[in-house]
């Protein structure tokens, strides 16, 4: 530690104090099969405190699965999944919110006919302290507070928190509640599952704006997108999958064609190999060998 | 400006309500001068106390999006087990205890067939239904067992408190009880959030089979309470007592604005709800109005406020 040096203090001020590179969600050897399909494969994969990291790939790549596990959705056939460090057994969605991840479903998981407030603590309730709480009686106050407050530090656009059905709401404007619950219950990553499929393009942005603010107040953000321009405009690390298994990860030179290239399998000199391997393969009576290809960087 | 749109369709929903209550009672009052008399008006209330008792607790299982047709039969059969063990003599905190384990025993196998299987609960429901009803039959090979000259028992439907009948504040109790568990609790607002969109809450991380069973259960234990209740106002237990009215209590609960499809409703409308179908048949009577007629009175009344609550809600 002495040896570094003193980080310039004009430097330190501009951004907000991430601690880099601590990782957050590690996944080691993950596999998980359907019947005859191996949706992944043996995926090794690390998610960093702070980050927004993406997860891209083609339909049936693996991500959707590769991201369910880490939100107890799925359960691994065979690997380890590690918390800060720790390894733990995610059987279900609750025992991965014990462990502080917090995931934004592609429906969202909102009850459409109550308000901000309780669906920010659904299944999660405040109760009152004391002889009430354990009769169940709910803390409503403590809860509207809170409610305000965390939807006032994201600037969340919503007409009010409480008697107003969140059904009646915009696409957008729940998205953005179901944005604040789990960021609001999120100790170590927030996991959100193509967040901006269903929302116009204003939505969208801020959608994604809330994604970094919750990143740079020290969460990990693991996004999965099948739209590469905010994959490229938001993430700082993108892990390209295909065919169940992880083949890129990149921090830097993010560009559309080189994700694409990777999404799809073809750029120049991947393509001189598969035509080669086919070529092999054909030779040998074998019928298909592009799936094993492995991990390039 | 932004209104609060869910107080607001409930308050129209209660509002129209009250006021067809008071039209109703207008009405009945300038044709006889009976209906406004403190006895008339306690009359009525101790007609719907044993209906009341149960609509408050159905107001729950409606919200959550449930269904529980064998209150009737659960009643008859609460009636009949009590009426059973208060003439073999035991004491009244027996009675009351066998009629209340009836219920959880019913609410268990509703909860079972419907919770742990998955069978709908229309389907589950209308056949517990007849099962219990002939199970209340086999009880006493159909006789009815008498229930009267148990003076502690009697006070249950017959006793009065300062004035007061007894089920009246019973029903009050209930009401005010029902309504501070959907308001106040956990178990209420997990009920509105279930009855509201079930997978979404059990994502979120609602413990929605516990929620599930217990509404169940609550359901059969009010039927059953409200089957000693009838016992005592009769001074006998019928295996036939309850019969049909799973369907008034369901109409009671509707016409107070809680929706059949979950999610959406409170007391406050099934009292009135409750009130105003107990006002309606004694205002009938009070007319003189033939009971057939009553009946096609009463359905036409049903429709009839479905139609305009949806007219108001839609608008």
């Amino acid at each position: 530690m002495t040896m570094l040096p003193t980080p310039d203090p004009g430097l330190a001020g501009t951004r907000p104090p991430v601690p880099s590179r601590e990782i957050a969600l590690e996944g080691r050897g993950l596999r998980k099969a359907y019947g005859p399909i191996t949706a992944v494969d043996g995926v090794d994969i690390r998610i960093y405190k702070g980050e927004i990291t993406a997860i891209v790939g083609d339909n049936g790549a693996g991500k959707s699965t590769t991201v369910k596990m880490f939100a107890g959705a799925v359960v691994p056939d065979s690997g380890q999944i590690l918390v800060d460090g720790r390894p733990v057994s995610l059987r279900n969605p609750q025992d991965a919110r014990r462990e502080g991840i917090e995931t934004v479903f592609q429906d969202l998981a909102l009850a459409p006919n109550r308000d901000v407030v309780q669906n920010l603590f659904l299944g999660r309730e405040l109760l009152r302290p004391g002889l009430l709480g354990r009769t169940g009686v709910l803390d409503r106050r403590e809860m509207r507070r809170r409610a305000s407050e965390q939807t006032e530090a994201l600037g969340i656009d919503i007409p009010r928190i409480s008697g107003y059905p969140i059904g009646k709401m915009s696409g957008g404007q729940r998205q953005a509640v179901a944005v604040a619950r789990g960021a609001y219950w999120a100790r170590s990553a927030m996991l959100m599952d193509e967040p901006t499929a269903a929302l116009g393009l204003r939505e969208s942005r801020k959608v994604l704006s809330l994604a970094r603010q919750i990143a740079d107040r020290g969460l990990a953000v693991v996004l999965i997108s099948h739209i590469l321009p905010h994959v490229m405009e938001l993430a700082d690390r993108v892990i390209v999958m295909r065919h169940g298994q992880k083949v890129a990860e990149l921090t830097e030179d993010i560009s559309s064609d080189r994700l694409v290239a990777l999404i799809v399998g073809v750029d120049a000199h991947d393509a001189a190999a598969d035509a080669e391997a086919e070529e092999a393969a054909e030779a040998q009576g074998a019928t298909h060998t592009t799936e094993s290809r492995r991990t390039r960087r | 400006m932004q209104v609060r749109e869910l107080a607001r369709s409930r308050l129209i929903n209660v509002a129209g309500l009250a006021v067809a209550l008071v039209i109703l009672a207008l009405i009945v009052q300038s044709q006889s001068p009976f209906f406004f008399k403190s006895n008339n008006l306690l009359n009525i209330g101790r007609a719907v106390a044993v209906t009341g008792v149960i609509a408050a607790v159905t107001t729950i299982v409606l919200i959550g999006g449930e269904l529980d047709l064998s209150i009737g039969a659960a009643l008859g059969l609460g009636g009949i087990v009590s009426a059973t063990v208060l003439a073999s003599g035991a004491p009244l905190i027996v009675v009351l205890l066998s009629g209340i384990l009836t219920g959880l025993v019913v609410g268990a196998l509703n909860a079972g067939l419907i919770v742990g299987i998955g069978i709908n609960p229309l389907i589950a429901t209308l056949g517990t239904m007849f099962a219990l009803r002939g199970a209340a039959y086999i009880w006493t090979n159909g006789a009815s067992v008498v229930t009267f000259g148990y003076e502690d028992f009697a006070f249950l439907g017959n006793g009065r408190i300062a004035g007061i009948p007894f089920s009246v504040i019973l029903l009050a109790a209930t009401f005010l009880l029902v309504g501070a568990v959907l308001t106040w609790t956990r178990f209420g607002s997990n009920v509105y959030a279930i009855g509201g969109d079930r997978d979404a809450s059990r994502l979120a991380g609602v413990q929605v089979t516990r929620v599930r069973v217990s509404i169940y259960l609550i359901s059969a234990v009010a039927a059953a309470f409200a089957g000693m209740m009838l016992a005592s106002v009769n001074g006998s237990a019928d295996p036939t007592s309850g019969t049909g009215i799973e369907l008034a209590v369901i109409g009671a609960v509707i016409l107070g604005g809680t929706a059949l499809t979950g999610g959406r409703g409170g007391v406050a409308g099934t009292i009135l709800g409750v009130i105003f179908l107990g006002a309606l048949a004694n205002g009938m009577n009070l007319l003189g109005l033939p009971g057939y007629w009553q009946i096609f009175v009463q359905g036409v009344v049903l429709i009839a406020a479905v139609i305009l609550d949806r007219l108001v809600t839609r608008s």
